[in-house]
């Protein structure tokens, strides 16, 4: 721009005139008066504790408040170079690194939508979901460790769950079927569900013991923490998460009701009212667990409950159908079904006190968590809802976690040119 | 000589006093009297070799600050502070008000309060929109499709919004886009005294040193550029399937 385009420039930034103008209106309006003068001493006193930072950030403020040292030269106003500050703040390995995530993050969307790999889209979902909820969750994802019995539970309940994939590994199950159930086995598990509970209600509770059993073996032997989705679903949106999830429980929720029924059929309205009330009482504390997730919680279905919640759903149907009229049944007819749709709501209990308890663990996390630490509170998220890429800007001191975790370069002789990202977590239905 | 250019001789603490004594409570000014006085003097044999002006000391002393405060950062006023020229004045007489009180330069006082002002998250924001607008970084080509103008965006904001030196960029573009800002800063008499806020004064205040302020304003001005390129080849090439074929669907 020359020195012609002086007027325009001037315009565009919003000055009132040409500079001719603005240079003298500068020079003759000087008249500083007693309203002036008190403005700016009020203005003085409000802001003067900023400014006062920044200088002494700068170097200009002494530690007490005294000026330092400035000599009438523009080079000594300027304070020693801060080395130690400088080397922390290196800007543009910061500029490169965010551009770098982006890239990244744009080459995984890439790939989980246009990879003709199914193996690799999934991977890349895996990925990208684990690095938009650090970056949602922060930099740091602080998770709050369990203690006492908490972390006793925790331990048992993971080496359960070790134990269950190990043997069902063990199994050699055939790869069809694993396919088969990835793909229907939700459907399948609400279906049956659903189809127990008619024959329940029906009076026909050795039909509905052997449709249960069937479920649950089912549901235990070929169970995959894949899950596959189609591009129609994609396209709308089709969560198989979320869906394995509801129909799961609905399913669960409608074999208790179910048993409930039978038990009012068999003469015990009491028992089957309570039955009927712990179906609802169950789903509503899935939901509350489920639910927790908008506030950032990850609250996967433990495995202790699935394993009591499958054994007490087959015993519920198989105590009705010993308790058949006519029949002295091994056990009463009521202690088995009463116990398993007991042991139904002691899970919903679990779940409701699990989800409280942390609940009350990341309360306390807040509370303590920025007197710990200045810069615990991030400075700034911004949010783009489009394609979910969610940036947060923190104040952080350097180093920060990364948001991708990556397997560090194997070396000059592997054959790879360099690292390669890291999966995190499991697809596991919640 | 000009008035203005005749007081620039005093240093900047007698010039502050000067033009902002009337402006000081009791207390001050009993503190700093003696002070005064002596600027005042100083001021006075000054000005005995300007042309004849019938202005006060002091109006003289605060015309110094609009011309060589004020209008050197004019660049600065229309993004940041909505084109208010009367806002600068007001913030360059308030720096000198607290440099009488706290002994730091005057210089000192008005660019800490300038970068204040710009790192103010509602005022870089405006400024950030202004730039983006100015340096044509929202242009798009008519034949780029609505999700690549899309990620085009984004990307710039992330990267605007993502960078430290930013407001630094702003300020320094917002400098440039005023082209006289140099106009009469090099005579002897305020060479070092002027108030344009320099690229070596915001690296001071981002705490780093100059060399990396503008090494890492280049590197960011060139991945703006870059970004921009590369993306416009990504979509011109990538519109296509791995087979060619635009209706490719895997």
């Amino acid at each position: 721009m020359t020195a012609r385009d002086h007027t325009a420039a001037v315009g565009r930034a919003g000055v009132e005139g040409p500079p001719g103008a603005v240079r003298a209106r500068l020079a003759g309006d000087t008249d500083l008066d007693g309203v002036l003068a008190a403005r700016l001493r009020d203005e003085s006193c409000r802001t003067r504790r900023r400014v006062e930072d920044r200088l002494a950030a700068a170097g200009y403020l002494g530690g007490e408040g005294t000026a330092c040292p400035t000599g009438q030269g523009a080079d000594d106003d300027l304070p020693d170079a801060v080395d130690g500050l400088d080397a922390r703040r290196d800007l543009g390995a910061v500029v490169d690194e965010h551009v770098d995530l982006l890239e990244r993050i744009d080459a995984l969307h890439e790939r989980r939508l246009r990879s003709p790999s199914a193996r690799e889209r999934h991977a890349s979902t895996r990925v990208l979901a684990e690095a938009l909820h650090r970056i949602v969750e922060g930099y740091e994802v602080e998770v709050p460790r369990a203690r006492g019995p908490v972390a006793v539970a925790e331990r048992v309940d993971q080496w359960v769950g070790r134990a269950l994939v190990r043997t069902a590994g063990a199994l050699g199950r055939p790869r069809g079927a694993l396919h088969w159930w990835a793909r229907y086995g939700r459907w399948t598990r609400l279906g049956l569900g659903l189809v127990t509970a008619v024959l329940l209600a029906s009076g026909a509770p050795e039909a509905a013991a052997v449709v249960v059993t069937v479920r649950s073996v089912a549901a235990t032997v070929l169970f995959s923490p894949d899950l596959p989705d189609g591009r129609p679903g994609r396209v709308l949106g089709y969560d198989p998460a979320w869906a394995a999830c509801v129909c799961t429980h609905l399913g669960d929720a409608a074999v208790v009701a179910g048993v409930g029924l039978g038990l009012h059929l068999g003469g015990h309205s009491a028992w089957g009212a309570g039955a009927a009330f712990v179906a609802l009482f169950s789903l509503v504390a899935t939901v509350l667990r489920v639910a927790s997730g908008h506030h950032g919680f990850r609250l996967g279905r433990l495995w202790t409950d699935r394993v009591v919640v499958t054994g007490a759903l087959t015993a519920a149907p198989a105590g009705l159908a010993m308790s058949g009229a006519g029949r002295p049944g091994v056990v009463g007819p009521v202690p088995l079904t009463v116990a398993a749709v007991a042991a139904v709501a002691v899970v919903g209990v679990g779940e409701i006190v699990r989800t409280v308890y942390w609940g009350f663990r990341r309360r306390r996390l807040f509370r303590h968590g920025p007197a710990d630490s200045a810069d615990a509170v991030p400075h700034v998220v911004v949010a783009r809802s489009g394609d979910a890429l969610v940036m947060n800007i923190s104040r952080r001191r350097w180093p920060r976690a990364r948001v991708l975790d990556q397997v560090p370069d194997p070396g000059p002789g592997s054959g790879e040119d360099g690292g390669r990202l890291r999966l995190v977590g499991h697809g596991e239905p919640p | 000589m000009a008035a203005e250019l005749a007081i620039a001789r005093l240093d900047l603490r007698q010039i502050s006093l000067v033009a902002l004594y009337d402006a000081l409570d009791g207390a001050d000014r009993q503190r700093h009297g003696h002070e005064h006085r002596v600027a005042e003097a100083a001021a006075l044999g000054a000005l005995r070799v300007a042309a004849r002006d019938d202005r006060s000391p002091a109006e003289v002393a605060r015309a110094f600050f609009g011309l060589y405060y004020v209008f050197p950062n004019l660049g600065l006023v229309g993004p940041f502070y909505d084109g208010d020229v009367g806002a600068l004045k007001e913030v360059t007489w308030l720096s000198a008000y607290d440099a009488i009180r706290s002994g730091v330069s005057v210089r000192a006082e008005f660019h800490a309060r300038l970068w204040e002002d710009v790192c103010d998250d509602d005022r870089r924001a405006r400024a950030a929109g202004l730039y983006v607008r100015d340096r044509s970084l929202d242009s798009v080509p008519p034949s780029a499709s609505r999700l690549a103008v899309e990620r085009h965006r984004r990307r710039i904001d992330a990267l605007l919004t993502g960078s430290e030196c930013v407001p630094a960029l702003l300020a320094q573009w917002a400098i440039e886009s005023h082209p006289r800002r140099l106009d009469e800063l090099a005579s002897a008499e305020v060479r070092h005294k002027h108030g344009l806020l320099e690229q070596r004064h915001m690296a001071v205040l981002l705490g780093m040193r100059p060399n990396t302020l503008a090494q890492s304003l280049r590197r960011l001005r060139a991945r703006l550029g870059e970004e921009m390129r590369v993306l416009w080849d990504i979509e011109r090439t990538g519109g296509l399937g791995p087979t060619g074929d635009p209706d490719d669907d895997r």
